[in-house]
């Protein structure tokens, strides 16, 4: 009964009360008429009426009275149910309107509000307090993107001015290597900068749920492969190997350049945290109607203790080792928000001793046209604009 | 070529001024979205940089009166914001090309050339280094003759070089524009695929045209 809905649940609550009350409420009375009977036996006692006749008319009075009863007691919880039914149908439709209204107001439309009803009975309340903890959600929504656009322009000002000015430095200087390999180290590190100043933007926005993310047939199998393609490079360092195993034709709905940075960071950790001659394995399968990634290296195990941490931000598996590994401890946080903004999953995994993986999966898309075409026989691979 | 440059952060105006006049541009700069809106009607400028955040009337309006008013001036916008959704209403309101701060001034120079170059009608598609031609739309890569195959990141790394022929670009400059991301700048993958793209592009010819700046990074040029 739980999953009725609350006029169903109101109807058969008062069905089953007034039939209760109407079976006590018989009982009652046909005790209170017995008695009577029984009485008026009692005053004619010895007149010429015989008492069985009586007591025979007061029995069938009573088998008339329940046979009336019982007809009577289904027909009026019938009425009874269907009359609360109507009349909180009724009284509900304010709710009910309210409700839809309240539907309509998401994040691309947080300026409008609920129709404030002329009176101010309860649900005139339900309206009232429900505008204004949607005027809070405004208010906080647009500080939230306020903020992130405000302390884009803040940030971003002086790190253009400083590159600039570094660019031009390095195109002016007359080739002295001291000077050149001073202003290299500096734009290297403003860039470095502007990559962390572009995170946190990134996680603030999607804390305000403001990222706009395209939704674009991308052909993730693709993908895989330039991810692979860079994993091989990158790998080369270290003498570490790599396997691969990926399922061709997997389209996903999403952006791109999202979906890159997503491949991206997960294979930069898994040369960070690799071992030399260690394995990087990547792997792209479908799985019901979801695309499932994984990228699994052999390495530094992450405590189990951390497990849960380790898609914080700012977050590093081993503090000892951060003076040595580039970047912002952010990768991760940026991979969970993306993924999760395309309506996917991100987890962590550890198949074996000495490994770890993570793995995410994507709704997939259905195979378009355009793509078809582009991955015709002969044709280079192109790149999705 | 005359382009006009609006930006209130004056150091940011000074450093594009530089960077454009450097390749042959001359520059004028204003400070307030009002004063761009009155110069731009009286002068004729071959391209506009124009920055989003102004006093007086900010970037979009500017280039919404620009276009209402008939007036096809390419447009560069130029946003601190790098927000998608910025970068799609400039678009709409007609502009032609779209830069996020902070920029390589590199870059900004590559694009108003290019955009010069379409309105003077010149092939914009197409990049040429001396026999080496890229074909942005058909992505066909050809050294006279002979057609060269490129996976998708050699492909937008020889663009990027081909885009600004004999400018040096460093490796953190590479990396940044073809993966976008910011890779340990230990890492050896720009190294790598520039061999690729050495083997591929240069083997067997005469003329090398990829050349290493030693200490610095790459750039692409015919030496004669």
């Amino acid at each position: 009964m739980r999953h009725w809905p609350l006029r169903s649940r109101l109807a058969v609550w008062t069905a089953f009360l007034l039939t209760v009350e109407l079976i006590i409420f018989g009982l009652a009375s046909g005790w209170i008429v017995y008695q009577e009977q029984l009485e008026a036996f009692r005053e004619i006692k010895g007149q010429p009426n015989s008492p069985i006749i009586i007591r025979k008319e007061a029995s069938e009075l009573l088998v008339d009275l329940a046979s009336a009863y019982i007809t009577a007691l289904p027909v009026g919880a019938l009425v009874a149910a269907f009359g609360v039914w109507w009349i909180t149908r009724k009284a509900l439709q304010p709710l009910q309107d309210v409700a839809g209204a309240a539907e309509q107001i998401h994040v691309r439309a947080l300026s409008q509000r609920l129709p404030q009803p002329s009176v101010d009975d309860e649900i005139g309340r339900l309206v009232h307090v429900l505008n204004d903890t949607f005027d809070r959600l405004e208010r906080s929504f647009a500080q939230a993107t306020r903020f992130s656009s405000d302390a884009s322009h803040e940030l971003k000002t002086p790190l253009t001015i400083m590159r600039g000015e570094i660019e031009s430095a390095l195109r002016a200087q007359g080739g002295n290597p001291q000077v050149e390999i001073l202003l290299d180290g500096l734009l290297e590190q403003t860039q470095r900068l502007s990559a962390v100043v572009e995170n946190l933007l990134f996680l603030s926005r999607a804390d305000a749920r403001a990222l706009s993310v395209k939704q674009n047939i991308v052909d993730f199998s693709m993908l895989c492969h330039d991810l692979l393609d860079d994993a091989e490079v990158l790998a080369l360092r270290h003498r570490i190997v790599t396997r691969s195993e990926i399922s061709p034709d997997i389209n996903v709905k999403g952006d791109e350049s999202y979906l890159r940075r997503v491949l991206l960071n997960l294979l930069d950790n898994a040369v960070k945290y690799n071992v030399e001659k260690g394995i990087i394995s990547i792997s792209l399968a479908i799985s019901g109607s979801l695309a499932l990634f994984r990228i699994s290296n052999t390495g530094m195990e992450i405590p189990k203790e951390q497990e849960d941490r380790i898609f914080e931000r700012f977050y590093r598996a081993d503090p000892s080792r951060s003076s040595e590994t580039v970047g912002s401890g952010l990768g991760l946080s940026i991979c969970r928000e993306i993924v999760l903004a395309h309506g996917g999953q991100i987890w962590f995994e550890r198949p074996e001793q000495g490994w770890t993986a993570f793995a995410f999966t994507l709704p997939t898309a259905g195979t378009s046209a355009r793509d078809a075409l582009s991955r015709a026989p002969g044709a280079p691979v192109q790149k999705q604009k | 070529m005359r382009i006009l440059v609006v930006e209130d952060e004056r150091k940011i105006a000074t450093f594009i001024q530089k960077g454009l006049k450097e390749s042959g541009f001359v520059v004028d700069i204003v400070h307030r979205g009002d004063e761009a809106l009155e110069i731009i009607e009286e002068n004729h400028f071959d391209a506009v940089v124009l920055d989003i955040m102004l006093p007086g009337r900010d970037g979009l309006s500017v280039l919404r009166i620009l276009r209402q008013r008939s007036n096809a001036v390419p447009v560069i916008i130029l946003t601190a914001r790098g927000e998608v959704s910025e970068k799609v209403e400039g678009l709409d309101l007609g502009a032609d090309d779209y830069l996020a701060k902070p920029f390589s001034i590199d870059e900004l120079t590559a694009r108003v050339r290019a955009l010069t170059r379409r309105n003077t009608g010149e092939n914009l598609v197409r990049y040429r280094v001396a026999d080496l031609t890229l074909d942005l739309a058909t992505r066909i890569v050809r050294r006279g003759n002979r057609r060269i195959d490129l996976t998708t990141r050699e492909f937008s790394l020889l663009e990027c070089l081909m885009r600004a022929p004999g400018r040096v670009f460093t490796r953190t400059q590479l990396c940044e524009r073809v993966w976008e991301y910011h890779f340990d700048p230990e890492s050896n993958l720009v190294d790598v695929y520039i061999q690729r793209l050495r083997r591929k592009i240069d083997d067997g010819e005469t003329t090398k045209l990829i050349q290493t700046v030693r200490g610095t990074g790459y750039k692409i040029e015919e030496i004669r």
